[in-house]
């Protein structure tokens, strides 16, 4: 995953430029972890302000976009979004998208299940097989031992198999397979 | 395929088109708010807190002889939250990062670490947009690092450019009755729209007497606020008639120089010309100006979107000029309260003083400190203040006292 670094250099980038370049970045990782796209939004835009508010901290952490993320997945597993940001929408679908999410039950077999996941166990999910990151990356950035990374992990793909049990072409490729 | 592939190749194909627009402004809005609200929210609680001992001990100390009184607990009240702290020297206050605001001086344009050769008389930007006054009337975009001039200045009166760079007002005189008003799209210089404004004593101001029209200033939203050749003021969204101000104290400006156009209200000076307070409030569609707070003073700088007024005091944040002026700035937020509160400079030795230098956004504004251990009155250094939390540092600038910054 490419990471926009700050090492504490003059090449640092501003707040603006950061949002610029890597809120499209964490909108999609904000979606699959919301699985909804207005409370991707609001995910979104309560992690922007966020940063915002401890800028001068996070230009001055090794990396403004892993701190961003762990802005992000701490906002989303503690559940306090509060309501009243509701009320203002700064990111929007761009005009050529689908105004409403997109149903992926139709086909895709795996995603809906992803989105009924407890949120630690989702957000490791997508760390992990979206974002690619490597079991010690996401206990650095959810600052949990690697351990329990394993356990949510494996927690998730057994709740996921679980119910793949009940959709026939589904468990019988993954049968097919190594699992 | 095994579940690793499916959930890696699912997660990707729904994220895969995602897009967001992120205005970064409002984000920054909304932080603002949040974090006023949660130093609300702070010193609420500690008033609570103090009340609750103060209830606790009371009903303690009542002496058994009966039902006592309840004690009063008064509702907690909202204190401002603690001032950043003030360095004592220029030279012991935290170093930032370069300022974002235009500069010229020796034929050279400097924007951030962009350095650009030209002949500059006059800067006006904001957002991203930078306009250059290269001689008399003629003014230019840059773009990139290219100059281009804009179109059609021909008899100019005035030009305006929006907080966020996105218009452009401009006043051109046509003959001595008529003077028309063009808002422009910054990013293409294409009209969005125009209008004639007719004067019965449009022929005084070109003769110097009277006074003369001028653009107050132009909003994001195309709407401009101008006054006219006998101090009416008016109202213009493009595409609908220009609609003039009701509610003005003697239903006129009384001096348009110093009025202001900030984002969200305008403000009115109560007297003439000089130091003088003024009436702030926002303006209905119908161009019903509404006063919604009072500013100390017509001296000073508004944020960019007009939540804030920069401006000069002495000690007591009562607006001082003259000597020994300019020592201490003071910020406010006019819709809410006139009551100033220090931005954290070092104060400086007269003849010292700092002056406002520019907007790089709504909440941070630039300074420069001239005249202090500095240079004698010839070194100018640079100051950041963000105008919410008060808390300032040096950008590392350094630039002559003849630098041309945007008015």
């Amino acid at each position: 995953m490419e990471l926009l670094s700050s090492p504490r250099a003059a090449a640092s980038p501003s707040y603006e430029e950061f949002v610029a370049a890597r809120s499209g970045v964490l909108y999609r990782s904000a979606y699959l972890m919301t699985g909804k796209q207005a409370d991707a939004e609001d995910l979104l835009q309560t992690t922007l302000v966020k940063l915002y508010l401890g800028w001068k901290k996070a230009s001055s952490a090794d990396s403004v976009e892993a701190y961003a993320r762990r802005i992000m997945i701490n906002t989303l597993i503690s559940g306090r979004r509060p309501r009243r940001w509701h009320r203002e929408r700064l990111v929007c679908e761009l005009p050529d998208s689908p105004s409403v999410d997109r149903s992926p039950d139709d086909h895709l077999e795996l995603w809906p299940l992803v989105r009924r996941l407890p949120p630690r166990q989702r957000a490791v999910v997508v760390l992990r097989y979206y974002e690619g990151l490597s079991e010690r990356e996401i206990a650095d950035l959810l600052n949990i031992a690697p351990g329990t990374v394993k356990s949510s992990c494996s927690a998730a793909l057994r709740s996921l198999r679980g119910h793949l049990e009940h959709i026939p072409t589904v468990d019988a490729r993954i049968r097919r397979g190594d699992n | 395929m095994n579940i690793d592939e499916i959930l890696s190749r699912e997660l990707s194909g729904t994220a895969r088109g995602r897009l967001a627009e992120v205005d970064t402004e409002s984000l920054k809005r909304v932080a603002r708010r949040e974090q006023r609200l949660r130093r609300r929210i702070a010193a609420a609680g500690a008033v609570l807190v103090a009340a609750s001992v103060v209830t606790c001990v009371a009903l303690l100390e009542v002496p058994d002889r009966g039902v006592a009184e309840p004690p009063v607990v008064k509702p907690p009240t909202v204190t401002p939250a603690p001032p950043p702290k003030i360095s004592q020297n220029v030279e012991d206050m935290p170093q930032g990062r370069g300022s974002m605001v235009p500069w010229a001086a020796d034929g050279v344009l400097h924007v951030g670490s962009r350095e650009i050769t030209t002949t500059v008389s006059g800067l006006k930007s904001g957002g991203e947009t930078v306009l250059v006054n290269t001689g008399e009337t003629s003014w230019s975009y840059l773009r990139g690092d290219q100059l281009t001039p804009l179109l059609r200045l021909d008899g100019l009166v005035g030009l305006a450019l929006s907080a966020g760079g996105d218009k452009i007002a401009v006043m051109n005189s046509l003959n001595n009755r008529q003077v028309r008003v063009e808002v422009r799209d910054a990013a293409t210089d294409a009209a969005v729209g125009t209008t004639l404004v007719n004067h019965q004593s449009i022929a005084d101001f070109q003769d110097g007497r009277g006074p003369r029209p001028i653009i107050v200033g132009v909003l994001d939203d195309g709407r401009v606020f101008w006054s006219d050749a006998t101090n009416q003021g008016w109202l213009w969204r493009p595409g609908r008639p220009p609609v003039r101000i009701e509610g003005l104290q003697g239903g006129r400006l009384s001096d348009f120089d110093d009025a202001a156009w900030p984002g969200r209200g305008l403000f009115v000076p109560a007297y003439g010309r000089g130091n003088t307070r003024g009436d702030y409030g926002p303006v209905t569609d119908d161009g019903t100006f509404i006063p919604q707070g009072t500013v100390q003073t017509n001296l000073g700088s508004w944020s960019p979107d007009g939540q804030f007024f920069v401006y000069d005091g002495d000690q007591d944040a009562v607006p001082q000029l003259g000597p020994g002026s300019r020592r201490i700035l003071w910020v406010t937020e006019p819709a809410n309260s006139n009551r100033g509160a220090r931005l954290a400079l070092p104060e400086l030795t007269d003849p010292g003083h700092w002056g406002v230098f520019g907007w790089e956004d709504p909440a941070h504004v630039i300074l420069r400190s001239q005249g202090d251990r500095l240079g004698a009155n010839t070194a100018v250094v640079l100051a950041r203040c963000n105008v919410d939390s008060r808390a300032c540092e040096l950008t590392g600038d350094a630039l002559p006292d003849q630098a041309i910054h945007p008015d």
